[in-house]
């Protein structure tokens, strides 16, 4: 449970109640209050710890999006949105492909738009390792970001 | 100058510049026991064919004489010493040159400098009405009636303060533009309305209040409260009195209260007023806290009574005299009320940087405040950054900070910023 008070690393005060910053000024009605919540023998929730640079790191990299090099499909290069719906959708036409049930347009290539909703022309085996290496990559990012390993993975996703 | 009852004879004085008084003539007094060695006075001197009349210097002495310093005129129409060969009269009376009196357009027009010692008991110039906000034309807090009443010890117009028990009431305090009502000839505009429409329980007291900054305000001296009141049906008793706030922290000294007046409100826009003598703070201790402030305490009817009480109005003088309520620019109103909180719109923490990077932005308030205010953010919206917050704050400015969410690149937060540095 949340106390009604929470310190910051700068000196300022929230108020949990409305999450005001209150100023270390005594002149100041509700930094008065906070004293008196004091004196009643209560605490503040200390301040958060600072976000580690690498955690932070492996946290923007979860955010996305991600750069894609292709080696044989230049067309499919660029960056691409890896948001949690987007993520599940790529894993559904992956596992369609795998199951042989084809590419969605059933063609040879299907639309798959970047990060700019620019639709790109994916084939198949492509957009399978597509799936595979962002699960890679989502896996080593979350890793970092809960503290198991201090190796971030590359933001650019190498396909065939 | 002037004196009463004052004439002397002078034995043919004639047209020295200087001569002497020869004593009261029965029943009236002399120069030299109402006025001092050297002291300027009004003078007459008549021998019954010729008057002169002027500005004298009384001299002390055996015999006391009197200067015909400047001669302001003559029965021969000239400003010359006129040559007077008899016994004398020399009074003290104002000549008309100098004498103040309303014309036949009852206006009075002076002939030379105003010296006052005070208007009405209170301070000659400046701000005569020391409540902020007292004519209720800035709300911006945008309370409302049907808003809820802010929580108790909370503000609602700009500057004016609520305190109340009780629970279950159904209550608020909002701002109300008049409406065929005859004070809007004297330039009123709005007023504040203090709704109770349903009583609640528990509840033994309800104050709208103001305090004014400073516990020196009007101490040891006679003050006047004023208003524009009315009540939407019936009579109810609107209670006022002051309350000396020493502040806090240290060990101030105690409060020290008044007593209550009370005006019976009826539906009629009427102007109340109250007038009382406020005790010295001389051997006073203020606290430590830089709080100290004299409220002005408008106490509303508590329990289970239900009505709506409108204010406008309102002021707060030095004196034992009701004076017209004092006009200030909207834009001098609104700098007062800025000292205790305003609002910022559409500020923004932006900048380049790396993921996680951070970024800072510094903005000066509208004016300087109190204090440094407690801030509070609203209307956020994110663009690739977030975790905004108030870095640091003083009286002048505040200082925000955010986060860059992906970079390296831009990111942005903009938001709305309240400030309050009010009274507890």
């Amino acid at each position: 449970m949340m106390a009604d008070y929470s310190l910051t690393s700068t000196g300022m005060i929230v108020r949990t109640a409305d999450g005001a910053f209150i100023p270390p000024d005594s002149s100041n009605a509700d930094h008065q209050a906070y004293v008196r919540w004091l004196g009643e023998g209560n605490t503040a929730d200390p301040a958060e710890p600072p976000v580690p640079a690498i955690v932070a790191a492996a946290l923007a990299l979860l955010a996305g999006p991600v750069q894609v090099v292709s080696a044989s499909v230049p067309a499919i290069d660029g960056a691409y949105p890896i948001d949690t719906a987007t993520q599940m959708q790529i894993t559904g036409i992956a596992a369609a492909i795998d199951a042989g049930f084809g590419l969605p347009s059933q063609a040879e290539t299907f639309n798959w738009p970047d990060a700019a909703n620019t639709a790109r022309a994916w084939p198949a085996a492509q957009f399978s390792a597509f799936a595979k290496a962002l699960m890679i990559f989502l896996y080593q990012a979350a890793q970092v970001a809960q503290g198991h390993s201090q190796t971030l993975p590359s933001a650019t996703l190498a396909l065939p | 100058m002037l004196r009463d009852f004052v004439e002397e004879t002078a034995s043919a004085p004639g047209t020295a510049a200087t001569f002497n008084l020869a004593g009261a003539l029965t029943g009236r007094v002399t120069f030299g026991s109402v006025f001092t060695s050297g002291a300027l006075c009004f003078y007459y001197m008549d021998d019954g064919s010729q008057a002169e009349w002027g500005i004298g210097t009384f001299t002390s002495g055996a015999p006391n004489t009197l200067t015909r310093t400047t001669v302001l005129g003559n029965t021969a129409g000239t400003t010359a010493r006129l040559n007077f060969t008899g016994t004398t009269r020399v009074y003290n009376e104002i000549p008309s040159a100098r004498a103040i009196y309303a014309d036949s357009n009852s206006r009075v027009t002076l002939p030379g400098d105003l010296v006052l010692n005070s208007v009405g008991g209170g301070q000659i110039g400046g701000f005569r009405n020391w409540l902020i906000n007292g004519q209720m034309i800035f709300n911006q807090r945008g309370v409302s009636v049907a808003g809820g009443m802010p929580v108790s010890g909370g503000y609602s117009l700009d500057r004016w303060q609520v305190i109340y028990d009780g629970t279950g009431a159904t209550h608020g305090v909002g701002q109300s533009t008049l409406a065929n009502q005859s004070i809007q000839d004297l330039g009123l505009k709005q007023c504040a309305s203090y709704s109770v429409t349903v009583a609640g329980s528990g509840n033994t007291v309800r104050q709208f209040r103001q305090p004014i900054e400073s516990v020196f305000t009007g101490a040891g001296r006679t003050v006047t409260v004023s208003g524009y009141l009315w009540v939407q049906s019936g009579t109810q008793n609107v209670g006022v009195f002051l309350s000396q706030h020493f502040g806090s922290g240290g060990s101030p000294s105690a409060d020290i209260n008044t007593a209550a007046q009370t005006w019976a409100v009826t539906t009629t826009p009427t102007r109340f007023s109250a007038t009382f003598n406020l005790p010295t703070v001389n051997g006073k201790v203020l606290g430590t806290n830089n709080d100290d402030t004299l409220i002005v305490v408008f106490t509303m009817p508590t329990g289970a009574a239900t009505y709506q009480v409108n204010m406008t109005g309102m002021q707060f003088e030095i004196g034992p005299v009701v004076t017209p309520f004092e006009w200030r620019s909207i834009g001098t109103e609104l700098e007062l009320c800025l000292r205790f909180y305003q609002v910022q719109s559409q500020l923004q923490v932006a900048g380049y940087g790396n993921s996680s990077g951070g970024l800072v932005n510094i903005y000066p308030y509208n004016a300087m405040m109190r204090a440094a205010p407690t801030i509070a953010l609203s209307s956020v919206v994110q663009t690739n950054a977030n975790a905004q917050s108030v870095a640091y704050n003083n009286a002048r400015l505040a200082a925000y900070q955010a986060t860059v969410v992906s970079g390296p690149n831009f990111g942005a937060v903009s938001f709305t910023a309240s400030m309050t540095a009010e009274f507890p």
